[in-house]
């Protein structure tokens, strides 16, 4: 599938043949039955295949998780502690001071669950979802820096400015619910991630497919609502007028649908000042199912919210929820450089109940099949030191855990050596990571592509394998 | 991981012919030669390699079994450099630690690979290379023949036709028995013409005469419109902000740290220079890839080569691959805008659907390669001085800033019944008082930012409460709205410095809200909570003791409802204590503050961006740095040198670039490339412009794939009337101008964009369902820029200063913390110096303006050649709900109010011409009129908000936004 501007244009021109009726709505209408217009780019459409996964939520632990503390036991690092590994390269390494000296983990990792799955007690309630996750540890990526590598995960390449993946899918797929915003993006309460708004760009893509940031606390989008000395009634007045008046000038310019399409903008707008504070609202939710995210604990609250918001987003129809855990930089995020224990100490109660929570709250609910959980960041860390307590960035082995959306649970996928430095047992790379996430969306990574430049591009660009031994 | 077979494949075209390329004349190799090869390669060869690279098959085009199929080389150009065996790729390939490694399965022994190598040694240096027979498939592309003027046609309906280009467009649509529309109303022409040369609404003045004299004499009236708006500096501003899209602008450079370019704005200024000088394109191109070679002694020449450092730069690695990377993006950069070619596909193997081969792109990285980035100063000595003195002063302020910020200096409250007030805005206002004992308790009060600085200061402060104060130095502190207002946090101050305790979190302090601050101090712990939520918690304070305290920064406020208790739940206190009872440092007037200081630091600052430092590329040596091929694009794998050269398919012969004059600086390779790009035999420059400046009339270009002109590229709908063109912006001496004149007095330019045909009064959507054929004037949405200048055009607030270093308005604070630079000043309010126009808004790559980011301003990551259209809910909460559009509705209504007075119909009037440029229709007054009667009952009493709110309406009219 593809399509291009020129197509994207030619589905507002079937809007001639089928007059315009939608533009004459009145505002006061679109409170009414859903009326969707074929001239939206977003409007939903079919997959190539059978997908399993309806939604993407992408729990990005920006700074770069220890794998080997986490997810990833080596066991040989206690042999090798303090001492030089030979498979060490100085070249790998971001910064300076990185040794080739193993420093072996400070953590226990236990088996979990009936797949005996070994999960850090770093993460307590996560490993009790063992047998719904699926930790691939033989990831790499191009860059050991992070503003190229988090732009390589979040879209294929280390350079700024391509399309994001939840823009691509959106692109692929468009959304259920017009709403709100197809593909939503959640920060952390320290700050966005290094790069900001391009690690969600919508690229050469049209603006359409870029995702919105959803704030927290307050008006979820900017300019959501107008400010506050604008009562309710000045405002439908206003847009009661610019119905009116637009009318009028679509009228007497009759057949161009780009007019028609641009009023429905505007009652579409109108529709997400109610559905997106809705779809947000938390308070809607029971004491209990709020304590399974950790919103009742001060550690976990913050990030507790911001999994329950996503829960409620894709129940919504919203295509793909990227949340950031870690804002700013070093240690406002998992970038353990000086400090391994005080970063990893902070961090992991931040997120461990939310995301067992949300996992488990998607399962009883019978959307953890419909619903890819990606949790992961831009790249690993050293099993060396750096500094006497701290690790460095790792491109070159590292590890990730899906879960749901129709992949295998309690299993691992993939191997790192013994010092869990470099990937060696199928390594994955970044395209073929998202070659997997689309095909399980029901997409061939290959044919959702947009000409630009002269050529198809597509998120994978020239590679990209599926990994069928992790899809159930 | 790479394989040999797709090195292979990529290299694989699909239908051939194979032509001799260069050197079809070459002297045949000598019978000895022959002989040699044959007794000492010949074997090693039949044996290792004929299966892929013999008579049957040619894989990557390079046969080796024959001496001249080795002398021919393949599609990576010579696989031998005689003489050079180091030099040769095939002794690269052959190796064992070849990558890629040849063959590909198995391994020539070391005897074999010595014996090639001696041979290639004993090959004597001038044996010609053959160059490759490459296989040009597309060599005769519509787009790669000279284009040549071609005679106007006859057209049946020649009564339409006013210029040749009438001629071109009506032949092709009378072929579907179709023609023009109706010419547009004079009023449409105008507002037309108006937003396409200056991208700003014509007053009712201009309209109404214009009206006038097209009734009388209509040729003469657009004629005189034209010369009008063309010589209007707004030209430039406009159209500079067309090439400023294909120049990938920034003044920052992207990545991690997103740096600024203080001096980048030259660079947009000589765009729109040049553009308002008519600056013949041939040298505008010229400038921009050689302007220091080419006049060395100017200064704005040095500016134009700003072209090639626009792209972005990663700030906090060095590393070779970068170096690389940013000559990718000059040489498809200049590539694309120039050549409409995308040569940039070839860096890592032969084009995949253009005759372009990998050499082709590495030839001309052999013209940039020797470039450095430069910035350049060429002021006079005086100013030269200045530099030197501004740099000593701004270095002298930091010093003092640094001493004044260790020192504590004022404070100044009052209180006014139960608030306790913070009157002076000095820069360290501080108050402690409760008991020093204290240890473990809870203080809840609440507090109002009353004012801030940051208009002079461009910086915002926010509010803070000490805990456990011991004295006026030593305390914990919660700092809600510190980092100019985008943080929280939570601090400790101990006598011999100031550290953060915990991580900051975003957040903001707005002024005039209430806020509830609370903190519990407990043992090891503290906690903080802003407004009920819980911000902060860390186990590491000191279990010390201490009062409690406000202290500010650079911030006023109000204080109320205080309250401390125990843990207990007892109270320890309530309300505030007589002032007598506080301490506070000693307030000393006149001294310098740290305002004081941070203003000057800035307007220092300012001084020196205006200064003419030019950021430029120089060579860095007369004498070229050495370009090789590099295997699959990878620096790490070098093949052979190559020299510098323009794509192969676009000449008949060689393009010289001759030896640089003895002792130059500078290699003069761009000089040479910038000379052919301009020369009559380029076949696509003048094509690629003058498609570009119909484009940027119409909406889409004769080629709609504008930078692209390659067999990927569109088709031309109407082939000859663009190479009439090309041909005409030649022979007119490459003016710009000259093009707009005879584009937009053409009827196809003055139709109405209501597609009534001739006889039939059906919309011809059906025939021509995209417009293609130009049966009737395209419908164009207003650029991002445009929507906002258009606002402050019609609310009068438009400040038309040009040039200097760019603006930066009122982002959403929301929108700044995303970024994790978060370098952009909180405004409160906008000042007359945010309402300039939006080509001079600081272009950050990291926090674009959310407004302009809507409405699909580009990227800048790469050059954009055409805007998207899309049309999504969040323009329309932009234009419904910012700040931006409610405060200028509302100077709008002041001014209209000012100059019409009360009356509901004039207020209407004006407002529409205003807005849109001309009368209301009948319908449109009635509706207005009711809506203003229903609006003045709502606002009881302020008829000015009752007439803003019609002003914003009309800012969201889709007319507003749509050019007629």
């Amino acid at each position: 599938m593809s399509i291009s501007t020129r197509a994207l244009w030619s589905r507002r021109q079937l809007l001639r043949s089928a007059g315009c009726g939608f533009g004459a709505l009145a505002l006061d209408s679109l409170l009414a039955a859903d009326g969707k217009a074929a001239a939206d780019p977003l409007a939903p459409r079919s997959s190539h295949a059978a997908g399993t996964a309806k939604s993407i939520i992408f729990i990005f632990a920006y700074g770069g998780p220890s794998q080997v503390d986490l997810l990833d036991p080596k066991p040989a690092l206690e042999k090798w502690h303090e001492k030089s590994i030979p498979v060490f390269r100085k070249e790998d390494a971001f910064n300076k001071t990185t040794k080739p000296t193993a420093m072996r983990s400070p953590y226990r990792f236990d088996r979990r669950g009936e797949s005996g799955l070994p999960v850090s007690e770093l993460f307590p309630q996560i490993g009790s979802c063992a047998d719904d996750l699926c930790v691939i540890r033989s990831l790499h990526c191009e860059s050991n820096n992070h503003a190229p590598a988090l732009f390589q995960m979040n879209t294929g390449f280390t350079l700024a400015g391509r399309p994001s993946m939840g823009a691509w899918a959106t692109y692929g797929l468009g959304t259920e619910n017009d709403s709100l915003p197809a593909f939503v993006v959640m920060w952390d309460y320290r700050g966005g991630p290094i790069g900001g708004a391009q690690n969600w760009t919508s690229g050469f893509l049209p603006a359409a497919f870029q995702g919105t940031s959803f704030r927290s606390h307050g008006e979820p989008i900017i300019d959501l609502n107008p400010p506050a000395k604008v009562t309710p009634e000045q405002q439908r007045a206003r847009l009661k007028l610019l119905a009116r008046l637009n009318q009028r000038h679509l009228e007497s310019n009759p057949g161009e649908a780009e007019l028609a399409a641009r009023i429905y903008s505007y009652e579409l707008a109108y529709r997400m000042q109610m559905a997106a504070p809705e779809a947000v609202d938390v308070s809607q939710e029971t004491a209990s199912t709020q304590r399974m995210y950790g919103i009742d604990r001060p550690i976990s609250s913050y990030f507790g919210r911001q999994c329950l918001m996503a829960r409620r987003l894709v129940e919504r129809g919203v295509r793909f929820v990227q949340l950031y855990s870690g804002g700013g930089d070093q240690m406002l995020s998992w970038d353990a450089h000086g400090d391994l224990r005080g970063n990893l100490e902070q961090h992991c109660p931040e997120i461990d109940q939310p995301v067992a929570g949300l996992i488990q709250d998607l399962k009883r609910r019978g959307l953890l099949d419909e619903t890819l959980i990606i949790w992961g960041g831009e790249f690993g860390r050293m099993p060396t030191h750096q500094g006497s307590l701290g690790r460095d960035h790792n491109p070159r082995g590292f590890s990730m855990f899906l879960a749901g959306g129709g992949v295998k649970g309690g299993t691992t996928y993939g191997a790192t050596d013994e010092f869990g430095y470099a990937a060696v047992e199928n390594p994955v790379s970044i395209p073929d990571l998202h070659a997997t996430c689309l095909h399980l969306m029901g997409l061939e990574h290959t044919r959702v592509t947009f000409r630009h430049r002269g050529r198809d591009m597509r998120l994978t660009d020239v590679s990209g394998e599926v990994l069928h031994d992790i899809i159930a | 991981m790479f394989s040999w077979k797709t090195f292979i494949l990529c290299a694989t075209f699909g239908l051939c012919i194979e032509v001799p390329v260069v050197g079809s004349d070459t002297e045949q190799p000598s019978q000895v030669q022959q002989a040699q090869f044959g007794h000492l390669v010949g074997g090693i060869v039949e044996h290792h390699c004929a299966k892929c690279h013999g008579k049957v098959k040619q894989e990557s085009n390079l046969q080796l079994t024959t001496l001249d199929g080795v002398l021919a080389g393949g599609s990576s150009g010579a696989v031998v450099q005689p003489g050079q065996p180091n030099e040769s790729l095939i002794m690269h390939l052959i190796r064992p630690d070849g990558d890629p490694h040849m063959p590909p399965e198995g391994q020539l022994s070391d005897r074999e690979i010595a014996v090639i190598e001696t041979w290639i040694r004993t090959l004597p240096v001038d044996t010609q290379l053959g160059s490759a027979r490459r296989r040009i498939s597309g060599r005769d592309h519509w787009a790669f023949q000279k284009p040549v003027r071609p005679a106007v046609p006859d057209v049946v309906s020649s009564d339409r036709a006013i210029t040749p280009i009438d001629a071109f467009i009506l032949a092709r649509l009378e072929t579907d028995g179709m023609t023009l529309a109706t010419p547009a109303t004079p009023g449409e022409l105008i507002r037309r013409a108006a937003f396409d040369l200056i991208g700003l609404p014509p007053l009712r003045e201009e309209v109404q005469s214009f009206e006038s004299e097209f009734r009388r004499q209509p040729d003469v009236a657009v004629q005189g419109l034209l010369d009008r708006l063309l010589a209007s500096p707004h030209y430039g501003e406009r159209w500079g902000r067309h090439w400023l899209d294909l120049a990938r602008y920034a003044d920052s450079n992207g990545f991690e740290f997103d740096f600024e370019r203080p001096h980048a704005w030259h660079y947009r200024d000589w765009v729109i220079n040049s553009f308002n000088a008519d600056k013949p394109y041939d040298e505008f191109l010229a400038e921009q890839i050689a302007g220091d070679e080419i006049s060395p002694g100017s200064f704005p020449a040095r500016v134009a080569t700003g072209f090639c450092r626009n792209g972005p730069t990663v700030g906090n690695q060095q590393l070779e691959k970068h170096r690389w990377d940013e000559l990718d993006d000059v040489i498809s950069t200049t590539s694309e805008v120039f050549l409409g070619l995308t040569l940039g596909c070839a860096r890592c193997h032969d084009h995949k659907y253009d005759p372009i081969s990998q050499r082709d792109y590495y030839s001309m990285l052999a013209v940039f390669n020797s470039i450095g980035k430069r910035s350049h100063f060429m002021g006079t000595p005086e100013q030269n001085q200045t530099l030197d003195g501004l740099k000593t002063s701004i270095r002298e302020h930091r010093q003092r800033l640094k001493e004044l910020t260790n020192q504590p200096s004022a404070g100044d409250w009052v209180l006014d019944n139960d608030e306790l007030v913070q009157r002076s805005l000095a820069s360290d206002v501080r108050l402690v008082f409760g008991n020093p004992e204290w240890t473990d308790y809870t203080v809840e009060v609440e507090v109002q930012k009353t004012d801030g600085t940051m208009e002079t200061l461009q910086y915002e402060a926010g509010v803070s409460l000490m805990v456990r104060a011991a004295s006026l130095e030593q305390f914990y502190w919660l700092r809600p709205g510190v980092s100019d207002n985008r943080e929280h946090g939570l601090d400790i101050t101990d006598g011999c410095g100031h550290a953060p305790l915990t991580k900051k979190i975003a957040g903001t302090i707005e002024r005039g809200r209430w806020y509830r601050l609370r903190v519990t101090v407990q043992g090891h712990s503290i906690r903080a909570w802003i407004d009920d939520q819980l911000v902060f918690e860390t186990q590491h304070a000191r279990h010390a003791a201490g009062g409690i305290g406000f202290g500010n920064w650079s911030a006023t406020s109000r204080w109320r409802n205080l309250t401390v208790r125990g843990l207990d739940g007892s109270l320890l206190m309530s309300g505030f204590p007589d002032l007598q009872q506080t301490k506070s440092p000693a307030f000393t007037a006149g001294v310098e503050t740290v305002d004081d200081l941070n203003q000057q630091i800035r307007r220092l600052e300012s001084q020196v961006s205006t200064l003419p430092l030019a950021m430029s590329i120089v060579d860095e040596s007369g004498t070229p740095r050495e370009t090789r091929l590099f295997l699959r694009g990878d620096y790490r794998t070098p093949g052979p040198i190559v020299q510098p050269a323009v794509p192969a398919v676009l000449t008949q012969s060689p393009v010289p670039f001759p030896a640089a004059p003895e002792k130059s600086t500078s290699t003069h390779r761009r000089r040479a490339f910038a000379a052919w790009l301009a020369s009559p035999d380029n076949p696509l420059t003048a094509r690629v412009m003058a498609n570009r400046i119909w484009q940027y009339h119409f909406g889409v270009g004769l080629v709609d794939t504008a930078s692209n002109f390659g067999l990927r590229g569109s088709r031309p709908s109407h082939r000859e009337l663009l190479d009439w063109l090309a041909v005409e912006f030649v022979e007119s001496g490459w003016g710009i101008k000259h093009m707009h004149r005879l584009i937009m007095t053409s009827a196809v330019y003055r139709q109405s964009r209501r597609g009534i045909a001739g006889k039939g009064s059906q919309p011809k959507a059906t025939a021509d369902p995209e417009n293609r054929l130009l049966s009737r004037f395209p419908t164009r949405r207003l650029e991002a820029e445009l929507i906002r200048d258009r606002i402050l055009a019609a609310s009068g607030s438009l400040n038309r200063t040009m040039f200097g270093p760019g603006i930066r308005p009122r982002i959403h604070a929301g929108v700044i913390a995303t970024s994790t630079t978060r370098k952009w000043p909180t405004i409160e309010r906008e000042l007359p110096e945010h309402w300039r126009r939006s080509a001079y808004i600081f272009v950050r790559r990291s926090v674009m303006m959310p407004m302009l980011e809507a409405f699909d301003s580009p990227t800048t990551t790469q050059s954009c050649e055409q805007r998207l259209t899309t049309t999504v809910p969040t323009q329309a909460l932009q234009l419904m709900n910012d700040r931006f559009t409610g405060e200028q509705a509302e100077i709008m209504a002041r001014r209209v109010i000012a100059d019409v007075g009360q009356h509901a119909e004039q207020q209407i009037r004006e407002v529409y011409w205003r807005s849109l440029s001309r009368e209301p229709t009948d319908d449109e007054l009635s509706d207005c009129v009711s809506f203003l009667r229903s609006q003045r009952e709502y606002h009881a009493g302020s008829p000015e908000l009752a007439l803003a709110d019609l002003c914003h309406v009309t800012f969201n009219l889709n007319e507003f936004v749509y050019v007629d």
